[in-house]
């Protein structure tokens, strides 16, 4: 075998050891690159700056320990956006886990800003998946009795931080961090019927499909992965873990191109001398 | 009339506890027990005799009707025109549908929680080969079933340590790893995949490699030198990728949808109607 066959057959545990020191290196000694600002994140930037105070903002949680990396930076600066603002919100989870994260996030921000639980900010707890479409049915209409209690039994009518907040109308904005793809649904039995603004945190994989939301005006923002929320941590000023997380997120897509452009020289070379033979 | 009355008053008194529907909130727990199993008492018992009285001959046809009436309340609500509020006579129907959903979605959880049962205890009864992995099952289900329960219960620092120990040092570390080896498959996917074998797989990779690159802070390095305003700026990798992402390829989305959600509407149609033909449609009743 040549040296431009084995380019074309490169034994894949020398590229997963490759891609574990690709990683592991920018997330132990740092990486420092610049990280650039795209007209989607702004969006999602600027929602969170319009929405009225009087309003609450809605942060959706769909997502679980899988894509924890991506999903939990984008959830964090949207929280602390919203508690450097001052503005209150509310966050629904879907998922079991991504409820348990997001409110040991929220906890640990909310105690770095000085906010209270219950008077800034609120967590709705876990609602089923199967409950989604029926609870967008009915709580736009009464958002304190369909959601009922907090994520500890407490009943949202007794906390101060769902004062004046009735129905949908009431809604600012919604945050939709997922890894599932549920948009259309909001996008559907919300933004529709009552053009409540929505903002959209996907994993990197799904960043493609939500470019015709955010074409159609149906989403003010969107929030691509990892890298979005990096984005959005730089607008705020403050360096997260997806900050520092995108130097491994540029050294393993580096990897793959370089693999890949070492595959096709390999295939190339010996596709023209076998033709060369022939 | 005294037949009427007495039957009226049986209706009153009875009929509340054996149709959940009629309860008021505050009812006793039992009239509520009663209640469900009163409803599967009355609707299932009603259906089946239905079922079971009509000739074989006309049994499709009166599924086909029922399945018929049970999605013409969507369709109607949906088209017929709302009152300022939003709704019109037929959405609290809708929504009433929608809690019963739920409902049947529970049962769907039961249903997977048994057969999950029954499938590894036959294998851990019969030791076939792997069963521990059966017996392991087993054993992660009643240990997160029991912590679970005895943190709400009781809650206090012994039995919330355990479940946080299960819940965030297991159950979440082990999804993170299996999402996480993706990446490395990826990694080998990719490279065994991308050939430059024809004009469009070229493009293609070319597209590729412009989104991978202005994605990531690497590509915005790399072309840092081109200025960030002016027509040149549009050469940077960011922009470059953002372009890709904004313009082609949603117009190749949108294309996609387009067809998708037309074959899916039809598709709707086609068993909303009981015109869908396949094995299960075509089974003898």
């Amino acid at each position: 075998m040549t040296i431009f066959e084995k380019l074309q057959h490169i034994d894949r545990r020398i590229m997963y050891l490759l891609l574990l020191l690709v990683i592991a290196w920018p997330l132990i000694w740092g990486m420092d690159m610049p990280i650039m600002v795209s007209p989607a994140v702004k969006g999602v930037y600027n929602a969170v700056e319009k929405m009225p105070k009087d309003k609450m903002a809605i942060i959706i949680v769909y997502w679980g320990s899988g894509t924890i990396a991506e999903n939990r930076p984008q959830v964090e600066a949207l929280m602390r956006h919203f508690m450097m603002r001052n503005k209150r919100f509310a966050v629904l989870a879907f998922d079991p886990q991504g409820s348990k994260f997001s409110y040991d996030s929220a906890k640990i921000i909310s105690s770095e800003l000085h906010k209270t639980y219950g008077k800034d900010w609120v967590h709705w707890g876990f609602r089923p998946p199967a409950n989604l479409i029926p609870l967008l049915q009915s709580f736009p209409h009464d958002v304190i009795k369909n959601i009922g209690t907090d994520i500890n039994g407490t009943p949202l009518g007794k906390l101060p931080v769902m004062n004046g907040i009735k129905t949908i109308k009431d809604i600012g904005l919604l945050a939709d961090t997922t890894s599932v793809g549920e948009l259309d649904y909001w996008i559907a039995y919300v933004h529709g019927p009552y053009r409540t603004p929505i903002v959209y945190g996907p994993t990197a994989v799904m960043t493609a499909d939500a470019f015709n939301s955010l074409d159609a005006g149906q989403i003010n923002g969107l929030l691509p992965g990892m890298q979005g929320a990096a984005a959005y941590e730089k607008m705020l000023g403050r360096k997260g873990f997806a900050t520092k997380a995108t130097g491994a997120l540029s050294s393993s897509h580096l990897l793959i191109i370089a693999l890949i452009i070492l595959g096709n020289i390999g295939y190339i070379i010996t596709r023209r001398r076998q033709e060369q033979q022939a | 009339m005294y037949i009427l009355a007495t039957l009226k008053t049986f209706l009153l008194k009875w009929f509340p506890i054996f149709t959940h529907g009629m309860l008021k909130p505050g009812a006793p727990w039992y009239a509520w027990l009663g209640g469900i199993i009163g409803d599967f008492l009355i609707i299932g018992g009603i259906l089946f005799l239905i079922l079971r009285m009509v000739p074989a001959r006309y049994r499709k046809s009166l599924i086909a009707l029922l399945t018929f009436l049970g999605g013409v309340p969507y369709a109607l609500e949906f088209f017929w025109p709302a009152s300022k509020g939003g709704d019109n006579f037929l959405s609290l129907f809708v929504r009433q549908i929608g809690d019963g959903t739920n409902v049947l979605y529970s049962f769907a959880l039961g249903l997977g929680i048994f057969s999950l049962m029954r499938f590894h205890a036959n294998n851990l009864i019969r030791k076939r080969p792997g069963w521990h992995n059966n017996l392991a099952f087993f054993v992660a289900f009643f240990t997160m079933m029991l912590a679970g329960f005895a943190n709400s219960v009781h809650h206090n620092a012994v039995n919330s340590n355990v479940f946080d120990m299960l819940f965030g040092g297991i159950v979440s570390a082990l999804g993170s790893t299996m999402f996480s080896t993706i990446g490395f498959f990826i990694v080998s996917a990719a490279y065994r995949a991308f050939r430059i074998r024809s004009g469009e797989a070229t493009l293609m990779l070319a597209a590729a490699f412009v989104v991978m690159l202005g994605q990531v802070p690497v590509g915005a390095w790399m072309t840092s030198g081109i200025p960030e305003n002016g027509v040149w700026a549009n050469l940077r990798l960011e922009n470059l990728s953002y372009w890709i992402l904004n313009q082609p390829n949603m117009a190749a989305q949108r294309g996609m949808y387009f067809g998708i959600e037309i074959g899916a509407l039809a598709m709707a149609l086609r068993t909303w109607l009981s015109l869908e033909r396949g094995s299960f449609f075509e089974k003898e009743l």
